[in-house]
């Protein structure tokens, strides 16, 4: 948006395709690099930019009002919203083209040479489209006809939203297939497991029925069915959540710092 | 935005993680590789490439529905030893991905793969998909892939959400050996139940290090497992203080705090008599 702003009128147009011109110069040289040229290149980007982000958090910083409310800044937060994250932005559209593209071939090819199921893929490529031209025109252009958004929002609204809906509603009956595996009772460990659920989901759902007779106070209170579902939440599950995720931080933490400082092999890195 | 001068001691004890995992490498490097104890998840791949060569079926490979970062990295660095094992077979593979940025990366990662292992002939461009970048859209056509073809074995590795169960279930449906990790432990329990191997927590990023035996990667591993003994020791030290003097405050009254303000004996005394 902030980006629109600057430039109005033709301007823009030429400066989109300048924008354009340079990437596609840019990517194209990038590509003709040789693999033994290609990997130090990304190192030296991946370390510069690993250390921008430690200096931004390291530098001194000093009091500044953004909407009305004091933050802490130094001279490269700014950096971050108004240069860094439009970049990365438009590098994600630019890349979603290609991701795009590949779909499109992909189902074109299956429709053209009629391979299995290709009905499927024409269906695909009806529906891409059709949201794309509506799409577009419904917010590209302020002057559309009023029957263009009443599609647009049905196919959107009336279609996508509702299979999105219906997807995820698939999950309830995949939930109850997959407990009814997870909770058959095969070894002591499955006991515990199927225990601990019995108990879990009868602490939050009418479990508190059955022991709705026992006081909720003093000593009492800890034979009650909700006690033993939070105790179990709390005390047994909570704690090796925590603890596994002190490791996957930890593994995260080692792992960024093997690529930023480019001693990391595998995948994009050279073996 | 978060700074340094906000919480020092936060900055100084990740320069302390930092530094503990940096020397471990470093000895690594120098000759000194230590031992890695067995993880049956990621000794499960080979078994589970070994029957989608026999079965004469592909393999599926998702890494996660984030975009690119760091556990997505880490799934490719699992999937290009599946798909350098697979070449060796001709086994067909298809990596799905559900961002537009993941996806370029992982063409030249999946390419470089078959290249790596002297057959890139076998490079299908259309093995490496791109569905779509929404959620539920992406769980229906992975779901619809893994029924059409009929998939062999699954490898599930990346950030998972509540599709986790859509694939894992589906997956399962058609008989699929199935291998999943992932670093969200809200769906960490769905894999246990429904994958044949998970690979639960820390184990995701020792893959690298498991399956390539590299210095620089199992002596990060080590250095990991120094600053999780650093962390525990704080974690004892921080109870052991809260316990005795009560600092964090709260509802309840600390016991020990009790016990040393006057006439605290005689009151736990008296409540433990009253008990009976």
């Amino acid at each position: 948006m902030h980006n629109w702003e600057i430039a109005q009128g033709n301007t823009i147009w030429l400066a989109l395709a300048g924008v354009l011109l340079v990437t596609f110069i840019v990517i194209g040289l990038l590509t003709k690099l040789p693999l033994t040229l290609r990997r130090p290149l990304l190192s030296v980007l991946v370390f510069v930019s690993g250390l921008f982000y430690a200096l931004e958090y390291f530098l001194p910083t000093h009091m500044v009002l953004d909407h009305g409310v004091l933050v802490p800044e130094n001279f490269l937060t700014d950096l971050i919203p108004n240069i860094i994250n439009p970049l990365a932005q438009d590098l994600s559209a630019l890349l979603f083209g290609l991701g795009l593209f590949s779909l499109i071939r992909m189902h074109f090819n299956n429709v053209v040479r009629q391979r299995s199921g290709w009905v499927n893929s024409l269906a695909l490529l009806v529906s891409t489209l059709s949201m794309m031209v509506f799409g577009f025109w419904s917010r590209a252009n302020l002057h559309h006809p009023q029957w263009v958004d009443q599609v647009y929002h049905h196919l959107f609204d009336g279609v996508y939203q509702n299979m999105d809906a219906a997807m995820f509603s698939l999950i309830a009956f995949f939930i109850l297939s997959a407990s009814y595996r997870a909770f058959r009772i095969r070894s002591f460990e499955a006991s515990i497991l199927m225990t601990s659920a019995l108990i879990v989901l009868l602490g939050l759902s009418f479990g508190g029925l059955i022991t709705d007779k026992v006081p909720d106070y003093g000593l009492w209170s800890n034979f009650r069915i909700e006690t033993w579902s939070s105790w179990i939440l709390n005390i047994i599950s909570s704690p090796g959540l925590r603890a596994i995720d002190f490791g996957v931080g930890l593994g995260g933490l080692a792992m960024g710092l093997r690529i930023w400082l480019g001693i990391e092999k595998g995948a994009l890195f050279g073996d | 935005m978060q700074h340094a001068c906000d919480n020092w001691f936060v900055a100084f004890f990740e320069g302390a993680l930092i530094m503990l995992i940096m020397v471990r490498i470093i000895k690594s490097m120098r000759g000194s590789i230590p031992f890695i104890r067995r993880i049956p998840g990621l000794n499960a791949i080979d078994e589970a490439i070994g029957r989608a060569t026999e079965m004469g079926k592909p393999i599926l490979m998702i890494p996660g529905i984030l975009g690119l970062d760091i556990v997505s990295l880490q799934a490719l660095n699992v999937f290009t030893h599946v798909t350098r094992t697979a070449a060796r077979f001709a086994t067909p593979i298809r990596m799905c991905v559900c961002d537009a940025t993941l996806y370029t990366i992982s063409q030249e990662v999946i390419q470089d793969a078959y290249q790596a292992e002297g057959k890139p002939e076998l490079y299908d461009p259309d093995s490496v998909r791109f569905l779509s970048d929404q959620q539920f859209a992406f769980a229906a056509s992975v779901a619809g892939l893994i029924q059409r073809e009929q998939v062999a074995a699954t490898f599930f590795l990346g950030s998972f959400f509540a599709e986790s169960l859509i694939f894992a279930e589906v997956a399962n449906s058609v008989g699929a050996i199935q291998v999943a990790g992932t670093v969200m432990t809200t769906q960490t329990p769905f894999f246990i139940a429904a994958c044949d191997y998970v690979i639960i927590g820390d184990e995701f990023y020792a893959a690298s290090a498991y399956l390539s035996k590299e210095p620089v990667a199992t002596g990060s591993l080590v250095g990991q497992d120094y600053a999780k003994l650093l962390l525990t020791f704080f974690i004892v030290l921080g109870s052991i203080i809260y316990t005795v003097t009560g600092y964090a405050g709260g509802p309840h009254v600390p016991l020990i705090h009790t016990l040393f303000a006057d006439g605290g004996w005689t009151a736990l005394l008296h409540s433990i008599r009253h008990l009976f």
